[in-house]
């Protein structure tokens, strides 16, 4: 009987903690947002605009020699 | 572990990004097969030297059209190939960001998905070319002001109006630069009676085609196959009878660029009387596109310093910050 009791207590502590552990993993909005903004803004975007720069001074080709 | 890859996956031509490397890849969307044995000859730009230049058992086919994919099998095919080149295996299979027309539909949708899946992606998710072209030109779109861009492709024209990192207005046409090359070849045929292939028709539109006068104005030799006699023979053409041939497709692009001005909240609408409109893709380079989209829309529009890579920047840009920017996927806010 003590065996049942406690395998049933173990159960439900597993489906409590999962429980609790799938609600603080949901996603917030507002952070997500923001996360989200936050990596479209020009100091995320440096790469990018580092590779444009590349790119468009390819383009132009190497300076003319004096 | 492979690295992952954006794709603009365009009806005139591919670009490949690689997560950490940049661009690694920048090639037509053409691939040459064998008729009889089904067997891939060439991709990229081996395949397009060969449009039009094909014995009977070879075709030379751009498996995209209007930015949807219109041969599936030959897509994969492609794609794979593709994939192949920049050290994609079976073993190494990395997430893939493609960016795709607005709008298609949802079963154009899942064939690129299903197709870069096949071809070797373990994820491929889809972003609106829009959305990637403000982001890789460099548009501050994480702000709360009007930020409009208008991205002429091969096969699509697309104008959106962008905010807040979403899509505020969309217009889009599945008309682009291979119309304008078309228009150029049913002009030509009907009123010269020459035949001209695809090839021809896109120099002439790069020599001397407009979409609104320009100071500097040459006319052009064209040479092609006299319909009548069966003979070579050569015109001259004129840049009036180009912006001519090519007015109903100009046409369509200016008039979906007012629709989507017409679209936008009135908020955002005074920010591009400051700001300007920014112009991307092939179709933009067209001699007095930018002119002629300004003189109609009474709005400064600006080139984009890279028009041609600006789509896949933007896309490679949501590779690298996959975890923040995967909302902004198509299908994942809706």
């Amino acid at each position: 009987m003590s065996e049942v009791l406690v395998g049933l207590f173990l159960v439900a502590t597993v489906v409590i903690v999962v429980f609790v552990m799938r609600r603080a993993r949901r996603p917030d909005g507002v952070a997500t947002f923001q996360r989200q903004i936050d990596a479209l803004s020009p100091e995320a975007r440096r790469q990018v605009v580092d590779e444009v720069q590349r790119l468009d001074e390819e383009k132009k080709g190497p300076p003319d020699a004096p | 572990m492979a690295r992952d890859l954006a794709i603009d996956l365009g009806t005139a031509n591919t670009l490949v990004y690689m997560k950490g490397r940049g661009i690694v890849l920048n090639e037509p969307s053409v691939i040459a097969l064998n008729k009889q044995t089904g067997e891939v000859l060439a991709t990229g730009r081996e395949a397009w030297q060969m449009i039009g230049r094909t014995p009977g058992y070879i075709v030379a086919v751009r498996p995209l059209r209007g930015g949807a994919i219109t041969d599936f099998e030959i897509t994969e095919r492609m794609i794979r190939l593709l994939l192949q080149r920049v050290g994609v295996s079976r073993f190494t299979r990395p997430k893939v960001v493609i960016c795709v027309p607005s709008a298609i539909t949802e079963v154009e949708r899942r064939a690129v998905t299903d197709a870069a899946r096949r071809a070797g992606a373990a994820d491929a998710n889809l972003i609106e070319q829009p959305m990637a072209a403000a982001i890789g030109a460099d548009l501050p779109i994480d702000e709360p002001v009007g930020n409009m861009v208008i991205d002429i492709g091969g096969g699509t024209s697309e104008t959106a109006v962008i905010s807040l990192g979403g899509i505020v207005a969309l217009e889009a046409v599945r008309v682009g630069s291979f119309d304008i090359d078309a228009a150029i070849q049913n002009y030509v045929r009907r009123e010269h009676g020459i035949a001209i292939g695809e090839r021809t028709a896109e120099e002439i539109k790069v020599a001397i085609g407009s979409a609104d006068p320009t100071g500097d104005e040459n006319q052009a030799e064209v040479r092609g196959r006299d319909l009548m006699t069966g003979l070579p023979k050569t015109v001259l053409l004129t840049p009036e009878e180009v912006r001519f041939a090519i007015e109903d497709v100009i046409s369509s692009i200016v008039a979906s660029v007012i629709r989507c001005l017409a679209k936008a909240p009135p908020e955002l609408s005074q920010d591009f009387l400051v700001r300007g409109m920014y112009l991307v893709g092939g179709g933009g380079l067209l001699h007095g596109m930018a002119k002629r989209i300004e003189r109609e829309t009474k709005v400064p529009v600006k080139m984009s310093n890279v028009p041609l890579e600006a789509v896949v920047l933007g896309a490679g840009h949501v590779i690298e910050h996959y975890e923040a920017l995967k909302g902004m996927f198509m299908g994942a806010r809706r």
